[in-house]
């Protein structure tokens, strides 16, 4: 058997490349690494239509899907719309992602309590504005390695 | 800002003075040294005879003129008497759904009718081979906004998917078929995709279209700066718009000796390229 190491990369399919964009930067911190195909090059060589963006140290594809993509119920902020995205950052920057969305009024759930004993402190549930589930956490186990880190 | 004018190219003046004047039915406004000039609204247009001239009927780039409801349809008129193909096309700029009429020039410049309150030129539309830089261009430098974006959302791929499967006619260069990424495995597979473009308002009543351009295609060298085709944008702020110019440097326009910065000075006009390499005149008159 062959152990994977890490994740290289995810593929995030989203409804506007736009929308999506502003919405990873500003409530993830997400860093804009490069959009494909809105050059000549990346139409010739039939490349998908997407922003690499960066958060941390992983690299996610925001990517316009080639038909429609099903969307979850509006009021459903807790689940998976075939996979949900789950990111931890420190506890400080957990009170962060939630004044983000409070600003933008970002329907959430949470912050919810984990058992004590578990490895999670605290939860908060919403989605992008393409239907995306993602989930934000803080760790009582681990020193998140986002700290200090500059996703630009 | 608004337009000042357009410089095309042509093959042949005097065929194309017929087209522009008698059918299109703009006012003869004399000769320049570049060509003859007719006027529509407080703008001009200019034709520049070429041996070869530089028209792209299969991409997106159209200039699009604006008149009012009644003259648009002595136009029409004018246009069917002279045996021209007018089409009707699905747009995605929402004030083009209700009226737009595409046709040729004699050379095969795509022009463009839609209504509005007064007769001028509506639109340009361009291609470049960078999008971004295009937009960067035009809105940090030029100080437009994006008015129009099609090809960012998933609803663009849908109208795409329903032109390949014949059921929308769009205009030339809106959408396209690309071949797929994963082509080695499966060659033979392409998909209709939108083809990105934007437009970009520069004051009022002035917009410009930008498209990608499909194909790479050989453009000026970088140290040119005075050149047809032409738009030529009249601006109160051409002073600003120099220092704007000088101080927001995009690595992909090369300065010129003249000046020092991305542009050139003809009297009081200034001469630029955007990063397409498509030739502005930015002018007080």
């Amino acid at each position: 058997m062959a152990h994977v190491e890490s994740i290289s990369h995810s593929g995030i399919n989203v409804a506007d490349l736009k929308d999506a964009e502003e919405f990873y930067a500003d409530i993830l911190g997400a860093g804009i690494t490069n959009r494909v195909n809105f050059n000549t090059d990346d139409a010739r060589r039939g490349r998908s239509v997407h922003t690499s963006v960066k958060m941390a140290d992983w690299l996610f594809a925001l990517a316009l899907p080639r038909g429609e993509m099903p969307m979850p119920a509006a009021d459903a902020l807790r689940g998976t719309n075939g996979f949900r995205h789950g990111f931890h950052v420190s506890r400080e920057r957990f009170g962060q992602v939630i004044a983000r969305l409070r600003a933008r009024t970002v329907p959430f759930d949470g912050p919810v309590s984990h058992p004590e004993k578990g490895p999670l402190g605290e939860s908060v549930y919403f989605k992008d504005p393409g239907g995306n589930f993602i989930e934000v956490c803080w760790r009582r186990d681990q020193v998140t390695v986002t700290d200090g880190l500059d996703n630009g | 800002m608004g337009y000042a004018g357009l410089l095309l190219e042509v093959a042949d003046a005097e065929r194309s003075a017929r087209f522009y004047g008698d059918v299109l039915g703009l006012k003869g406004d004399g000769e320049t040294a570049e060509g003859a000039r007719f006027r529509i609204g407080t703008s001009v247009v200019t034709l520049c005879q070429r041996a070869q001239p530089k028209v792209l009927p299969e991409s997106g780039a159209h200039l699009a003129f604006r008149l009012p409801a009644a003259e648009l349809d002595n136009g029409l008129g004018r246009l069917a008497k002279a045996g021209v193909d007018v089409h009707d096309y699905r747009e995605d700029r929402l004030v083009e759904r209700d009226h737009n009429r595409y046709f040729a020039d004699p050379d095969g410049n795509r022009l463009q009718l839609v209504v509005g309150h007064s007769a001028g030129i509506d639109h340009a539309a361009i291609e470049t081979h960078d999008l971004e830089w295009a937009e960067s261009f035009y809105t940090h430098v030029l100080g437009g906004a994006v008015e129009t974006r099609v090809g960012w959302r998933m609803e663009d791929y849908a109208k795409a998917k329903a032109w390949g499967e014949g059921s929308e006619a769009c205009a030339p260069g809106t959408r396209r078929w690309d071949k797929l990424y994963s082509a080695t495995i499966d060659p033979d597979r392409h998909v209709a995709r939108p083809n990105a473009h934007i437009f970009v308002t520069l004051g009022p009543d002035t917009v410009v279209g930008v498209y990608l351009a499909t194909e790479h295609r050989q453009e000026p060298p970088p140290d040119q700066f005075v050149g047809t085709p032409r738009i030529c944008l009249r601006t109160s702020r051409l002073a600003e718009l120099e220092e704007r110019l000088r101080d927001i440097r995009l690595r992909c326009l090369q300065d010129s000796p003249q000046t020092g910065g991305p542009f050139e000075r003809r009297g009081s006009a200034l001469f630029a390229r955007d990063p397409g390499g498509n030739f502005l005149e930015l002018t007080t008159e």
